[in-house]
């Protein structure tokens, strides 16, 4: 063959190779550990292998130690300090749960305590303090009264150094609506120490992302709060998520169970003590996975109606609400960014930063 | 331009799209579904393949359902009924679960979304 020849053939073998090429793109490592009482993927990427295990295993032990330490009512650190609040004495601060007081204190004075965790006991009261969802009845209304009168609020525990109490024995903490968040959080900053800078995190349908996959962004998709049982598409949108950024949801049809006919989820109204029946689910962005966590709980209560000052004293630049109706509200910055599946599905988008209600 | 010139290029016109097929095609539809108890792998299955599966959990038995590239739990013995309730996956990276019997599925394969927000 001649030279021309040759390079033809060349070239055509360069052509499949490049095609194949793509296949032997850096290796991904996925692992799913059942831990923090939920299923929480790792996702890592240009990594080896060691590597890979090695942060994969300690991340199971992290999430685990902090379940345990953080868990409102086993016998652990929250626990314990949960018992010490019921006296209304004065008792030495556990180390480990600080930082929950701490964010959880900032978070419910910053959402009007609608993201309130110190209503532990109405939370018992309703089954939602197990791994386990609970199967009914639904508690008096007496008894949810009697929990509303006492009115606990995270602003009743009061410091003395490394001494803590609390003004009001009702408070009992549970920080059910911000701890994975914050031990996603976690986990984010431990990938980063061991230089991993391409990873996502989703605990339980919840996630964080560090860096980007490959050459494009992290693409996840948000599952549809009401998917139609016979249709294939059970996506509602999809979204590229920017390095350090965690997308939240919280949703009516997550943890619930049914009883005579009617359907009780568990994101709690502390309120009005019922779960709060005017939002199916409510996505948040945000380079805090904490604060995200909070805040997609705390603007499902406040509702289609009450979210928007909440999400302006949050700051939040990113919000999707999906009303008891199917309306699905947004901010504008949110409707830049979200691609939603259902071409029919028209948004009403609304800025908070200027709506005045 | 010999025929052997024009045959070669022939044959890399048409192998193309069969390699570009080979690697790139199924975007967005997950292509095997893993089954887990607890941790513990317990079987990797195609999405092609319509079937029905009964797995053994710490409660009892769930059942699973796999057609048309899709897989839904149809009965657990759970009290909520909330994997149930999930309904059909398909996508890569989505997952779903029955925590009280310790039963968990996962789509895996090169789809449209690295992970599913829920």
């Amino acid at each position: 063959m001649s030279l021309h020849r040759w390079f033809l053939l060349l070239l055509a073998l360069a052509l499949m190779l490049s095609a194949s090429g793509c296949q032997q793109a850096p290796r991904e490592y996925k692992q799913t550990l059942l831990v923090f009482g939920t299923l929480v993927t790792v996702t890592l990427r240009d990594v080896d292998e060691k590597q890979a295990q090695q942060a994969i295993e300690q991340i199971r032990q992290d999430l685990n130690f902090m379940h345990e330490v953080w868990h409102p009512w086993k016998p652990g650190p929250l626990g314990r300090t949960n018992a010490l609040l019921a006296t209304g004495g004065w008792f030495s601060a556990n180390p480990s749960v600080l930082p929950l007081i701490e964010k959880g204190r900032e978070l419910a004075e910053r959402t009007d305590n609608l993201f309130n965790p110190a209503i532990g006991q109405l939370i018992a009261l309703w089954g939602y303090h197990q791994d386990d969802p609970p199967k009914g009845p639904p508690p008096s209304r007496a008894a949810i009264k009697k929990l509303l009168a006492q009115h606990p609020r995270m602003t009743d525990i009061e410091f003395d150094g490394l001494r803590m109490r609390s003004r009001n024995p009702a408070v009992q903490l549970d920080f059910g609506a911000m701890a994975k968040g914050l031990a996603v959080d976690r986990v984010i900053d431990y990938l980063r120490n061991q230089q991993i800078s391409n990873a996502i995190i989703n605990a339980g349908g919840d996630l964080k992302v560090i860096g980007r996959h490959g050459d494009r962004p992290w693409r996840i998709g948000i599952r549809h709060p009401r998917p139609t049982p016979d249709k294939d598409e059970n996506v509602l949108a999809a979204l590229d998520v920017n390095d350090g950024e965690s997308v939240f949801t919280s949703g009516d049809y997550e943890r619930f169970y049914a009883y005579e006919g009617r359907r009780y989820h568990h994101i709690l109204d502390p309120r009005t003590g019922y779960p709060a029946d005017q939002t199916m689910s409510v996505t948040v962005i945000h380079p805090d996975a904490a604060t995200a966590d909070a805040a997609a709980t705390a603007l499902f209560v406040a509702g289609p109606d009450g979210w928007r000052a909440i999400a302006r004293k949050l700051q939040l630049r990113y919000v999707m609400l999906v009303d008891k109706n199917g309306r699905i509200i947004m901010t504008p910055a949110m409707a830049q960014r979200i691609i939603l599946m259902d071409p029919e599905d028209e948004p009403l988008i609304v800025d908070p930063a200027v709506d005045p209600r | 331009m010999t025929r052997a010139d024009i045959s070669l290029l022939l044959i890399t016109l048409v192998a193309l799209p069969f390699v570009y097929l080979h690697y790139w095609q199924a975007a967005g539809v997950g292509t095997t579904v893993r089954i887990l108890r607890g941790e513990t792998l317990l079987r990797e299955l195609p999405l092609n393949k319509d079937q029905e599966i009964t797995i053994e959990g710490n409660l009892g038995l769930s059942h699973l359902q796999i057609q048309n590239g899709k897989i839904r739990f149809t009965d657990s013995p759970c009290s909520g009924k909330v994997c149930i309730h999930k309904g059909w996956l398909s996508h890569s990276g989505d997952f779903n679960a029955c925590l009280p019997n310790r039963i968990s599925i996962e789509i895996l394969g090169q789809g449209k979304f690295d992970s599913m927000n829920f």
